[in-house]
């Protein structure tokens, strides 16, 4: 059998006396790829960081890592294989890279390090650059501000490689960028890898991009690993129920489903749940012997290992079901909201740039109308120009029982403004004010709606009981809470005010996907039942088939294409929602040739 | 925006600012209490001729902005007047003890950030480690300490307990001069070493936490070129700002230390000057030092165009 | 086998901060001043202007704990009543240009617009000169005491401070629970004083306290160039200039107020190092 390259056996990650990581073992061979996939708090990243002893200080480790046969310590400050044998590759392109270097820097400096000869690094540098894609040779003299994430992050993958090292770790590398770019830098990824033969371990969240790079793939929840597979059979038939859980709760962007299911509760840290199955607590299929012992990881066919008691047993209960379903016709009403030739021009210095350029559209009372878009379509200068936080450069919006409304707004205006449109922010750790009990902020909120609040505490329980929470949470403070409940709360906190329209700027686009289904379930019910219009903007096709009836398709601040969710995203008519929608990562098929 | 235009924009703007604070100093005559003919006249017996010759040649009888402006012309060629005491032109005073000053200012700039970057940059990769810890308390310290308690407390052990160095005077020639300036220097350097110190350290702690560190050490780099060309690189933008604030502030640290150590420095000058009303000297003071404050920042201005990749682009560029 | 499994040696970052024994050692640092500032009356040996020409300039004895400068006073009695004017001008200094810089710092960094201009020029223009310079300049020509110096530092501090906040609150006007305020239609005062003061309480907490050791060091250093107090007041600052000739006969005369100014001045700013980062941890999102 093939001597592993990098071997992990018990590995183990803890601080103090808390483990965070728990008894991971894993082994890759030469040529071969493998995923660790898992939301966030599963450990996935610790682990990545212990494969090439980069721990954060303060962390211990136990445990054994070896590579190519050598034992190295996973918390070694100075660590011989790491970058030579084992090369890492971060998730942020935009942080990557030095700001006071040249691209070509980068690779130059990795190049020398590693003993080649002055003389031929500049002509090295240029292979480097071609092998990850980037043939204009002007690229190496550029600054890392001076490059999209796209190229930060190949040019960050070459300097990574100049080592020529055996096994690549790449963290998240693709979460960062939209989603055209992922499409390409992933498909570079696997090309590379198996060009140059080379072992790969791909951190990800998304069991679709493990899927489409890695022959195999590891599962991890809070710390653990929860099932090991081939990826085409975790993809086809997945044992343990978290596992299913995570691929039920992914929206769909293929098709509209009638329920989205997402996990109930949310992930415990690793240390409390030793002794027992993590998932427990969030699992339908619990019985006594779940939390009487942790499960084993055990081989149940060969090459297939799940850490659950009831495997066998739950073959058929436990799949995915897709919930597919038909949308309810919509009968919107009058408008509620109209823009009308919107355009936003920043000037910086002696440069302009223009953020939208001319977007008109209105909003029919109860529809639900969603605006997709990659970074710098101009999705969010939309929100921003309706909410008043920034003023448009040309171009007016009409809110129902308003009037229109352009420039700058008076106190009367913006009150007024506010009972027409609320609006749900994407990073729940920053949208409520950590100074403030949930209670305040909500109660804040009841203060300027139009009728007068009565009794403020039933009131604000009310609120909390709408989107699903208990009104206990009224005493507590951001801190306390999950991502998950404080954007609950972000919409409790809009839906206070009564207005006609919710506005979510990629609400869920921060949350982990498990908790996803849950927060976009609420939103479809207050379109649906409560009959508020919603004007969701996000990046994700997915949450955009389950949420919206209409879309509309933004790229470089101009609506492109417009028209019925179902159509555009089945047939979509203008090249670049076309591109789009072939770069959605998706469960099956092969998406990224 | 190219490197000259920035360059003409900022001295636009100290020139205005300099402007403006022309007329404060110059204000401070109408401002002060008493007659100003009274106060110009300063020890001599004030006859009433003796009063109307004041007026007379300093054009007192006339309106404010005409004495201003008066003064601003001459200003600007360099003439501030003379020392109402000595007699002496205020651009000689000030000539004659700028060196000094400038030797106490300079060599504890230097201490200061031979001892300060290299003992941040260490304290700020690795915080919490005894050389960080000691650093701190330090800095903690000096920083707090005011500087003439300093000065006392050295001039007490090495000057008399140890009877190392001279407590007072400037010295001749260089090496003399090293010799005195040494306990000054240090006095002066303590209370800035803190300041810079603290600077470095929080700014390497900043740097260091970046990904592209991480990334730097994940591709094997040496922990020399990390240190030189990552963490030191990076940080250098506010350890500059730090550094050209202590320059223009060291003056404030000067009058202190000199009065400590006995120098004829600017420092004692302004002192002693304010201390008679001497007021064209405490002028000509005033708008020497705003102008070295102002040309300091202009400098630290203009090196972040060396140090900032995107600065020097957008130089180019343009 | 297992790999080497090593100590950590960093603390849990989970864990809370613990206040620290040097934390209360400066607290007792700070108390005791203020006891001796209350209490000199009473409990200082010898009145402190009291002169004794026959025991002037002596060393540390049973009857002088240390010693007497130059007239005969004894030291130890001036160094507990020097406590008065070490901690009310810092604290008026503080609290006035905490004050002003706390609402300029608000309005500026939270409107921006024409105010936020002109008092960012002013602020450009007084940096040009040295504040120390400043209050030599303008205390020593008016010929001021040490209330004129004490209202010279706060209008000269304020300037710090209403960067410092100022840089604190457009930092916590860009994150979205402030968007989600205005959104909701509160008020631009109510968002201020209610949403962004709140958040940056750590920052003025500890700057004020910094304030309080700047404004120390400067109405010392203004003393010992005999500007401010009055000459023959027992006076940390001024101790060290009158006393600076019997260096060698008392050395505690100078050391003395030289110290309990360092002492003082140390331990209000290991208070507020340890202030600003309990009172960070309380604010920190997460």
């Amino acid at each position: 059998m093939n001597e592993p390259l990098l071997s992990v056996d018990d590995l183990g990650i803890a601080v103090d006396h808390r483990e965070l990581v728990h008894r991971v073992s894993l082994h890759l061979a030469r040529g071969e790829s493998l995923a660790l996939v898992g939301e966030s708090g599963s450990g996935k990243s610790l682990t990545a960081r212990a494969l090439v002893s980069l721990l954060p200080s303060g962390l211990r480790a136990t445990g054994t890592l070896h590579v190519d046969g050598a034992e190295v310590d996973p918390t070694a400050r100075s660590a011989g294989h790491r970058g030579r044998q084992v090369a890492l590759l971060l998730q942020d392109p935009f942080t990557m890279l030095n700001p006071t270097m040249t691209a070509g820097d980068h690779i130059a400096e990795t190049l020398t390090a590693a003993g080649r000869p002055r003389a031929d690094v500049p002509a090295e540098v240029t292979r480097r650059l071609a092998e990850v894609g980037i043939t204009d040779p002007s690229v190496a003299g550029r600054y890392p501000f001076e490059l999209s994430g796209g190229m930060s992050q190949r040019v960050a993958l070459a300097a990574a490689l100049a080592n020529d090292p055996g096994v690549l770790v790449a963290d998240e590398p693709t979460t960062a960028l939209d989603a055209t770019t992922q499409h390409d830098v992933l498909a570079l990824l696997r090309r590379i890898q198996a060009d140059r033969g080379m072992g790969l371990v791909l951190i990800t969240h998304d069991l679709r991009v493990a899927f489409s790079v890695c022959d195999r793939v590891m599962v991890m929840y809070a710390g653990s690993i929860v099932e090991h597979a081939p990826a085409a059979a975790l993809r086809d038939q997945p044992l343990h129920p978290y596992t299913v859980g995570l691929l039920t709760s992914v929206p769909s962007t293929e098709r509209y489903q009638q329920r989205l299911v997402g996990i109930d509760g949310s992930v415990p840290a690793t240390h409390t749940v030793l002794d027992r199955c993590a998932f427990a607590d969030r699992c339908a299929h619990r019985i006594d012997a779940c939390v009487a012992a942790a499960p084993p990881l055990v081989e149940v066919s060969p090459g297939r290992f799940s850490a659950c008691v009831r495997t066998g047993e739950l073959a058929a209960a436990v799949q995915v079901r897709d919930n597919a379903g038909v949308r309810a016709p919509a009968a919107p009403g009058e408008p509620v909201l109209q823009v009308r030739d919107l355009r936003k021009v920043y000037r910086s210095g002696g440069s302009t740039h223009t953020a939208l350029d001319g977007v008109s559209f209105q909003l029919r009372r109860g529809e639900a109308l969603g605006v997709v878009g990659e970074s710098g379509s101009g999705k969010t200068t939309i929100a921003r120009c309706l909410l008043g936080l920034t003023e448009a450069t040309e171009g007016e919006i009409e809110f129902a029982g308003v009037g229109v409304v352009g420039g700058r707004r008076s106190t009367a205006q913006r009150r007024a403004v506010a009972r027409v449109v609320q609006c749900v922010f994407q990073d729940p750790y920053s949208t409520l004010n950590p100074m403030h009990t949930v209670g305040a902020t909500l109660a804040e909120a009841l203060a300027h709606r139009g009728r007068p609040v009565v009794d403020r505490d039933a009131e604000v329980a009310a609120l909390l009981q709408r989107v699903g929470l208990a009104p206990e949470l009224a005493g507590r403070r951001p801190v306390a809470l999950s991502g998950g409940q404080r954007q609950r709360v972000a919409i409790a906190r809009a839906l206070a005010v009564e207005p006609q329209v919710l506005l979510c700027d990629e609400p869920v686009a921060a949350l982990d996907v498990s908790v996803q289904a849950q927060v976009l379930e609420l939103l479809r019910e207050v379109n649906q039942q409560q009959g508020t219009s919603l004007l969701f903007i996000t990046h994700d096709l997915g949450v955009v088939r389950q949420v919206t009836e209409r879309v509309l398709v933004l790229h470089r601040g101009a609506v492109v294409e417009e028209g019925a969710t179902d159509a555009v995203l089945d047939h979509p008519a203008h090249e670049y929602t076309q591109r789009l929608v072939a770069s959605m990562p998706r469960v099956g098929g092969d998406w990224l040739t | 925006m190219t490197l000259t235009a920035y360059a003409l924009r900022r001295i636009a703007a100290i020139l205005i600012i300099l402007a403006v604070l022309s007329l404060l100093v110059f204000g401070l005559l109408a401002l002060m209490p008493g007659d100003p003919a009274l106060t110009l006249l300063g020890p001599k017996a004030s006859t009433p001729e003796a009063l109307a010759a004041v007026r007379e040649r300093f054009g007192l009888n006339d309106p404010f902005l005409t004495q201003y402006a008066r003064w601003v012309g001459n200003a600007v060629r360099g003439d501030f007047g003379e020392s109402i005491y000595s007699g002496d032109a205020v651009t000689t005073l000030i000539a004659d003890r700028v060196g000094v000053t400038a030797w106490l200012a300079v060599y504890a700039l230097v201490l200061t950030v031979l001892v300060a970057v290299p003992l941040g940059l260490a304290a700020g990769t690795r915080t919490g480690s005894r050389t960080d810890r000691a650093a701190t308390a330090v800095s903690l310290i000096t920083l707090s300490a005011p500087t003439f308690a300093v000065g006392f407390l050295l001039i007490y052990v090495f000057a008399v307990k140890l009877d190392l160095f001279p407590s007072f005077g400037a010295g001749d020639g260089f090496f003399d001069t090293l010799w005195h300036m040494t306990l000054p220097a240090v006095t002066l350097a303590a209370g800035q070493t803190a300041v810079l110190l603290r600077q470095t350290r929080a700014a390497t702690m900043d740097v260091a936490e970046r990904d592209f560190v991480t990334f730097a050490r994940a591709r094997a780099i040496s922990s020399g070129r990390i240190r030189q060309r990552y963490l030191l690189r990076n940080a250098s933008l506010p350890v500059l700002t730090s550094a050209g604030l202590l320059l223009a502030y060291g003056l404030t640290g000067a009058v202190l230390v000199e009065n400590v150590f006995a120098l004829q420095g600017l420092g004692t000058l302004l002192v002693r000057s304010v201390a008679q009303l001497d007021l064209p000297v405490v002028q000509g003071l005033a708008m020497f030092t705003a102008l070295l404050v102002l040309l300091t920042n202009l400098v630290v201005d203009l090196l972040y165009f060396a140090l900032d990749p995107r600065l020097r682009r957008a130089a180019v560029a343009s | 086998m297992t790999a080497a499994v090593q100590p950590a040696a960093v603390a849990d970052p989970a864990r809370r901060v613990r206040w620290g024994w040097l934390f209360w050692a400066a607290v007792g640092v700070v108390a005791l001043s203020v006891l001796a500032a209350l209490t000199v009356r009473w409990i200082a040996p010898y009145e402190p202007s009291a002169q004794n020409l026959v025991d002037s300039g002596q060393g540390p004895s049973g009857q002088h704990w240390l010693g007497t400068d130059q007239l005969g006073r004894d030291i130890f009695s001036r160094l507990l009543a020097g406590a008065r004017t070490g901690l009310i001008g810092p604290l008026v200094v503080a609290i006035g240009a905490g004050f002003i810089g706390t609402a300029l710092g608000l309005w500026t960094g939270y409107a921006g617009g024409a105010v936020d201009s002109v008092v960012m020029r002013t602020i450009d223009l007084m940096y040009a000169v040295p504040p120390l310079l400043v209050a030599i300049v303008v205390v020593g020509l008016f010929g001021g005491g040490y209330w004129l110096a004490v209202g010279v530092l706060i209008v000269l501090s304020a300037p710090g401070d209403v960067r410092i906040v100022r840089a604190a609150v457009m930092a916590q006007r860009e994150l979205p629970y402030v968007a989600a305020a205005r959104t909701v239609g509160v008020g631009p005062l109510r968002i201020a004083v209610r949403h962004v003061l709140p958040n940056v309480t750590p920052t003025v907490v500890a700057n004020v306290l910094l304030q309080f050791v700047v404004g120390l060091i400067a109405l010392s250093g203004l003393a010992f160039l005999g500007l401010g107090v009055e000459a023959g007041s027992p006076d940390w600052g001024l101790m060290v200039a009158e006393n600076r000739g019997i260096l060698d006969l008392n050395p505690w005369a100078v050391i003395g107020p030289a110290v309990c100014i360092s002492l003082l001045a140390i331990a209000v700013t290991v208070i507020g190092d340890r202030v600003y980062e309990v009172l960070s941890q309380r604010t920190a999102a997460r």
